[in-house]
């Protein structure tokens, strides 16, 4: 079963690319280049998303959170970021 | 099939007998039942054949007209001197939104599209279109540029648009969905507050935005606001 390994470097697949558009309501996306999908994403996804730089530790990226939410319940981020996390890296999204 | 004009003026542009060949091959197409659309290219030399080719159109039974602009790009670069004049561009687009209104009126089965940039000048309200528009009574669309189209060229060469010459990939080493998510040239165009001057601050963006490929053509650069706006 996949886990969330804390000291893992992980990034976005080659085949999908982020992208945030700055109108009146900003609007992010995820796009799959190679099927065409288009995935709407609100900003704390494509913020946790933009994270994933092939740099940070994915407990970095769960600290920048926790800065980023100070007012919510630091249990609860984590288990929706070890959701997607683990989410996305079954799907091949996260690498 | 494209016409220019009258006969002269069309074999002038496009041939010698290419006239008589489009009206061939209309009458066949329709003689087979097969709808014929006719697109004409609005400048200063056939400008005043509209009256003209509305009622050539009606004549052989064309299902649908289409009037352009010229954009001075491709084969028209040289052809800058021949591109209408802001009042003369919205005199004309008055005289065929109001002969369209005529002939829908009197049941006519020919459909003149005014889909296109620069149509909801003429009448604002209607351009606020809902679900009983009829097509021959719709007039003004957004340039789908960036939104629904684009134009993949013989040799794979991909263009935002047919008349807007920049290109944005080639479909031998990108993949086609690559180009569409990720050319900065598109994302430029979707964003409509990239756009200058009064295409800027137009309350009719969401129905026209101008033609990106006019204010590349006149400008050199494809956001500013397009030259033969009338507003």
């Amino acid at each position: 079963m996949l886990e969330m390994i804390e000291s893992e470097i992980l990034r976005i697949a080659e085949q999908y690319v982020l992208y945030k558009l700055d109108i009146d309501d900003d609007l992010f996306w995820l796009f799959d280049i190679q099927k065409g999908t288009c995935f709407n994403l609100n900003r704390t996804s494509f913020f946790i998303l933009s994270c994933f730089d092939g740099k940070t530790p994915t407990s970095a990226i769960y600290q920048r959170l926790l800065s980023r939410y100070p007012n919510e319940d630091s249990e609860q981020i984590y288990d929706d970021y070890k959701e997607i996390v683990i989410t996305l890296k079954k799907q091949n999204v996260l690498i | 099939m494209s016409l220019e004009g009258n006969k002269e003026k069309n074999d002038q542009i496009r041939g010698k007998g290419v006239f008589e060949k489009v009206l061939n091959c209309t009458n066949l197409l329709k003689k087979n039942g097969i709808s014929v659309r006719w697109m004409i290219t609005l400048h200063k030399q056939n400008v005043g054949d509209v009256p003209y080719l509305i009622d050539l159109a009606l004549e052989n039974n064309v299902d649908a007209l289409v009037f352009e602009r010229l954009i001075p790009t491709g084969q028209g670069k040289s052809m800058k001197d021949m591109l209408l004049t802001q009042d003369e561009l919205s005199n004309v687009f008055n005289y065929i939104f109001h002969r369209s209104d005529e002939e829908y009126s009197k049941g006519s089965s020919l459909t003149i599209l005014k889909l296109r940039t620069l149509w909801v000048l003429l009448d604002p309200k209607r351009a606020e279109k809902n679900a009983y528009t009829p097509l021959q009574k719709e007039a003004g669309a957004s340039c789908s540029v960036g939104m629904d189209s684009l134009c993949i060229l013989p040799d794979s060469t991909v263009l935002p648009c047919r008349r807007l010459d920049i290109p944005i990939g080639n479909l031998k080493t990108d993949s086609l969905f690559k180009i569409w998510y990720t050319s900065d040239v598109l994302w430029n165009i979707r964003n409509k507050r990239n756009l200058k001057g009064k295409c800027n601050s137009c309350e009719f963006i969401p129905r026209c935005s101008g033609c990106r490929a006019m204010a590349y053509a006149c400008t050199g650069d494809y956001l500013e606001e397009d030259p033969q706006c009338w507003k």
